[in-house]
């Protein structure tokens, strides 16, 4: 387990610096100056190559990238362009925002995704079954930035129940996790639908009932503990895609998070931090991974991680 | 499972009755405006964002300020700066001036922060001091700014807030902590939210009503408009779609627009180097066939005014005889015909027009593109992210493209956008157009101080410009604002800044 473990980590090192060199070639590549962000229209020209100089971005790129390596290296992500501030700092500030809209999102998702899926695997082909996938396939087809403003204008302009936009208490987690949480959630209840219905015709549930276990017991500790490995995989894969892709939902919902972080970046040419956020969401993305394999063997026992 | 879902239901019912919601009444003393970006800096010597100088605008004092229509008025200056020599200029303080910590506002204050400008390189709006030479404080209450050169727009930029003597030293200062001299302190900065409250050693005649404002930085426009409509939001200015305020007009009680000619002029830029916008010809065929009053019905929702120069008609400068070109079809291919521009199939030649993502800007680039194709015209319409099209802009890799200029209060403008020496990088003369009796115009103009003499030859220099079409100038956008129908006192400001919301306050 710990050999495994350390191999696993040890691994995420190469991979985070091709992610960071890649990053970093690619935003100096995009057109647009952050000088010209920071100084606006008016600067002197003097004064636009001095800053230029104090930020380091006449130097070349090579020497540029260098350098931000070595204090990546540190620990040190660099200095926010526009807000001088450190990016670690930036990132730190967004972090919480950003996890718990992915963990409550995920909530959301499982809240729906894995009854649904129960329920329509156990009364495959009837009405039940049917309304249940199409729920699903809608879900899936709807996209964030059509039902973010359909949420909003139902529970905060016409019904006043819930707040239009920000983090604040609970209920301003209510309308952002819905939106992000049913799209994943329509994947996620087909796939428990199709995981539950090939698992349904193992031996061992057979033999379940026959040994008289209630169905209830015969579906939920038989069946669906089998039938749930698959979804783990996802649902790690998916926490990951929360994780890095609440931009639009951000976006709609004024939510403090790194996806607006990163999105103010690349508009401002603020390269540390959009360094920095894709650095951030690489790692976690790696992370959430390496979690996901840890859980196998808590769901199957079968499975050993030194193997 | 109906017990849990009717306690649900109640939870939320409860928290709505509870007041997520705010209300509309009168008597409340906190005012929560939108923003619809962020505040990049609240150093006033950082500040060339409109937000960091909204902020600053109420947050510190400055030794000028502009009146709502844009008029240069003193600050915190007794009047209005005097020129003592060609190149000096003297100012007096008003007495009893204070930081919001008590400590007395003094002519060394004032020193300071122009001096870290002066010598502060980096800091983004040491550019507009290029021709400050040495600030002399003549006593605790006068000083003496000397430039290196006459410079009569100089005066329009001692609107920096003000610094403690001790902060101003600092390159990096800590907002929160930083003594100021506004009508409003900084009390609180979220990443979202930054609330001001009143300063009570503000010193001016028109301490503010409210309390507290609530600045929410709400990047969506959706979003915006459905918190104007749910109260979570009281003031919206401009960043609004037109449509979407045609909708607030007819149809929310509670709330109410209002719009005011701004300091907004949307022009058509040609590059002049370019075989066929370089051509006169073709210049002032397009401005004949451009229906301009079309498209600001269309598009702008009639929230602008027809322009024929880059200033403002409320400028002193503004010429007032110059004879707009209104669309001339006929003409417009006449003017083609004779400068050996001839139909060759469906169109004489076809030009691409360059323009940012904005979904405004787009609609009006395809609107020019549909009135310019009626004179044989054809036009591609580039739309592209803002980097890359201000870097093909300032490198001449355009034919046409729009862009507007923005809050400017004096005539050098013209320097800046059209002089010879103002090519990118080094100014903003992005149509490469050189014109020497031109260039010795906005010298005269700039180094003049007599009032009248400069509205003379700014006067010229619109009939030259105006002449050689460098531009098609084609509107000065109004600024609007979306308001709780409850809020009292509050006026727009032709530059955009709030400074009304110090007489503002609810009924």
């Amino acid at each position: 387990m710990l050999g495994f473990l350390l191999k696993r980590l040890a691994g995420l090192i190469p991979v985070c610096l091709g992610v960071l060199i890649i990053v970093a070639f690619m935003i100096h590549l995009v057109p647009g100056d952050p000088v010209d962000a920071i100084l606006g229209d008016y600067a002197s020209l003097e004064d636009k190559q001095a800053l230029r100089s104090a930020l380091g971005l006449d130097q070349p790129l090579l020497h540029q990238l260098g350098s931000y390596v070595g204090h990546v290296a540190q620990g040190d992500l660099g200095q926010s362009l526009i807000y001088q501030k450190p990016v670690t700092e930036l990132l730190i500030e967004r972090i919480p925002a950003t996890v718990q809209l992915a963990i409550c999102s995920l909530l959301v998702a499982l809240a729906i995704s894995i009854p649904l899926g129960v329920i329509s695997a156990v009364k495959a082909g009837t009405a039940v079954d049917y309304v249940a996938m199409t729920f699903a396939v809608s879900g899936v087809a709807i996209p964030t930035f059509w039902l973010g403003p359909l949420l909003i204008l139902l529970f905060a302009v016409h019904l006043g129940w819930l707040p239009v936009s920000e983090r604040a208490d609970w209920s301003s987690f209510v309308l952002p996790s819905l939106s992000m949480g049913t799209a994943l959630a329509a994947a996620l209840s087909r796939m428990t639908r199709n995981s539950m219905l090939d698992t349904m015709k193992e031996d061992f549930v057979r033999t379940a009932r026959a040994k008289g276990c209630s169905e209830f017991s015969v579906i939920m500790n038989h069946t669906f503990r089998n039938a749930s490995l698959p979804l783990v995989t996802v649902i790690g894969l998916q926490f990951g895609v929360l994780l890095t892709g609440a931009i639009v939902t951000e976006r709609i919902f004024d939510w403090p998070g790194l996806g607006s972080l990163l999105i103010e970046g690349i508009n401002t040419r603020d390269y540390p931090v959009v360094q920095g956020c894709v650095l951030l969401f690489s790692g976690s993305y790696l992370f959430v991974n390496l979690i996901t394999d840890l859980t196998y063997s808590l769901v199957d026992p079968r499975i050993r991680l030194s193997s | 499972m109906n017990r849990l879902a009717r306690l649900c239901l109640l939870g939320l019912v409860a928290h709505t009755a509870l007041g997520s919601q705010p209300s509309f009444s009168a008597g409340r003393t906190k005012l929560t405006l939108a923003l619809e970006d962020s505040v990049r800096t609240f150093d006033p010597r950082q500040s060339v964002d409109a937000n960091s100088q909204y902020v600053e605008d109420l947050v510190h004092c400055s030794l000028i300020t502009f009146d709502a229509e844009g008029h240069s008025v003193p600050g915190i200056a007794a009047a209005l700066p005097r020129w003592i020599k060609d190149d000096t200029l003297e100012i007096s303080l008003r007495d009893g001036l204070r930081f919001s910590d008590g400590s007395p506002l003094t002519a060394q204050d004032v020193s300071a922060t122009y001096q870290s400008l002066l010598t502060g390189r980096g800091l983004a709006r040491s550019g507009s001091f290029a021709t400050l030479s040495s600030i002399k404080v003549k006593d605790q209450k006068t000083l003496e700014f000397r430039l290196k050169e006459p410079d009569a727009s100089f005066i329009t930029n001692l609107v920096v807030g003000i610094l403690p003597a001790k902060s101003a030293q600092e390159k990096l200062i800590d907002p929160l902590k930083l003594p100021t001299c506004g009508p409003y302190r900084l009390k609180s900065i979220d990443i979202n939210t930054i609330v001001l409250e009143k300063n009570p050693q503000y010193s001016g005649s028109d301490a503010p009503k409210l309390e507290l404002l609530e600045l929410k930085i709400v990047k969506n426009e959706k979003t915006r408009f459905a918190k104007l409509q749910t109260g979570e939001i009281d003031l919206v200015q401009n960043s609004i779609s037109r449509d979407t305020v045609k909708a607030i007009e007819k149809k929310n009680p509670r709330l109410s627009v209002i719009r005011r000619p701004g300091l907004k002029t949307t022009y058509l830029g040609f590059n002049l180097r370019d075989p066929l916008t370089g051509s006169l010809a073709v210049r002032e065929a397009i401005a004949y066939a451009i229906q301009k009053q079309e498209i600001i019905d269309i598009i702008l929702g009639g929230m602008a005014t027809p322009a024929n120069t880059l200033l403002p008609t409320q400028s002193p400068f503004y010429d007032s005889s110059l004879k707009p070109r209104t669309q001339d079809l006929e003409r417009a291919k006449k003017i083609l015909d004779a400068a050996g521009f001839p139909m060759k199939g469906e169109a004489r030649f076809e030009l691409s027009f360059k323009t940012t993502t904005d979904i405004t800007r787009i609609s009006v680039a395809k609107a020019i593109a549909s009135q310019l194709k009626k004179v044989g015209i054809k036009v591609k319409v580039e739309p592209m992210e803002w980097g890359r099209f201000k870097q093909d802009v300032d490198a001449g890799r355009v034919q046409l493209w729009s862009l507007n200029w923005v809050g400017f209060k004096d005539p050098d403008i013209y320097r800046h956008a059209f002089a010879t020496d103002s090519f990118p990088p080094n100014g903003a003369n992005r149509g490469w157009y050189t014109n020497p009796a031109l260039d010795t115009l906005l010298k005269k103009g700039r180094s003049t101080n007599n009032r009248e003499e400069r509205v003379n030859i700014y006067k010229e220099i619109q009939q030259l410009v105006d002449k050689d079409l460098p531009y098609v100038f084609l509107w000065h956008e109004d600024n609007f604002a979306v308001v709780n129908r409850g809020l009292q006192g509050f006026t727009l400001f032709a530059d955009g800044r709030y400074a009304s919301l110090r007489q503002a306050y609810f009924q």
